[in-house]
């Protein structure tokens, strides 16, 4: 197995607080590839775990692989697009989706689509609530929904864009976020992950509420092969 | 007479069978923030908002997917 962690913000970073700790434990030696195209920037320190500036892939391999836990970093300084997807999301992967757009859920979703065997967990939030999917394939089926079913038509059919196919000047300024909204997501998403890992996940789907602390898991009745 | 509403996270329990998913969206809106365009589900099937709601009916207001990271 190797661990994808796609989009290194709000969630991406919370997800890395205790991930590495985790994996180091129960898998040691194994590589964690960080994939990020945008930047650290001053005004992102509140969120950030690391105050080194420049890509975000990089900036956080350096310190992570500093923390001398048995893990290999490797930092891939791109957004993702259905080009590099083909090559970054891969057979066996587990995938920690953290991005801030629908056309790039929709690509990977897609992309794990093409493939036999793999976890996809994909958080995403507004202000105060937000939500996990899980896509899980196994021997080539569906134990899970993709992200793009009938239930998201919002991820089917996205209204944003793909950063990696947009200009740098045409990037879209990052709307303010709670940091209690993106570790409330991330931790749903870990939580996920360990389900996956012990035998025992049977959901597509967790929302999260910090104003009411609700969590909800969903299981879909409707499948798309 | 009870139906169980839920949108995201939270859910409700309310009594309101014999009512139309358009009723209960108005009467919820507010204490389970209710995006106004929310798709419906009874019992996990997809219904209009003119779908009268039985009695032990669940109807689920689907949220969007959060769309930051």
């Amino acid at each position: 197995m190797r661990v994808k962690i796609v989009g290194l913000g709000g969630i991406g970073c919370a997800v890395l607080k205790t991930l590495p700790q985790f994996l180091a434990f129960r898998f040691p030696g194994i590589e964690i590839v960080l994939v990020d195209g945008d930047r650290f920037e001053p005004k992102n320190r509140d969120r950030q775990i690391t105050d080194i500036l420049g890509n975000k892939a990089e900036s956080l391999a350096e310190v992570l692989q500093k923390q001398r836990l048995e893990l290999w970093f490797e930092a891939v300084p791109e957004f993702l697009t259905p080009q590099n997807a083909i090559t970054l999301i891969r057979e066996g992967d587990a995938v920690f989706l953290c991005v801030d757009n629908h056309a790039t859920r929709k690509l990977v979703s897609d992309r794990c689509q093409e493939l036999k065997d793999v976890i996809l967990i994909s958080g995403g939030n507004e202000f105060t609530d937000g939500n996990v999917q899980v896509f899980w394939r196994q021997n080539g089926q569906n134990r899970t929904l993709p992200l793009t079913s009938e239930f998201h038509p919002e991820i089917l059919s996205p209204a944003d864009k793909n950063p990696g196919e947009m200009g740098c000047d045409r990037l879209a300024e990052s709307e303010p976020q709670l940091l209690f909204t993106n570790n409330a997501v991330a931790t749903v998403m870990l939580n996920a992950f360990y389900a996956f890992l012990e035998g025992k996940l049977d959901y597509d789907e967790v929302y999260v509420d910090i104003l009411t602390n609700n969590t909800r898991q969903v299981r879909r009745e409707s499948v798309s092969q | 007479m009870s139906i169980r509403v839920v949108c995201g996270a939270n859910a409700q329990q309310v009594e309101f069978a014999g009512r139309t998913v358009a009723d209960t969206r108005e009467y919820l809106q507010q204490s389970l923030n209710i995006p106004a365009d929310a798709r419906v589900l009874v019992t996990g099937r997809a219904v209009a908002d003119d779908y009268v709601v039985q009695d032990g009916e669940q109807v689920e207001f689907v949220r969007e997917s959060g769309r930051k990271g």
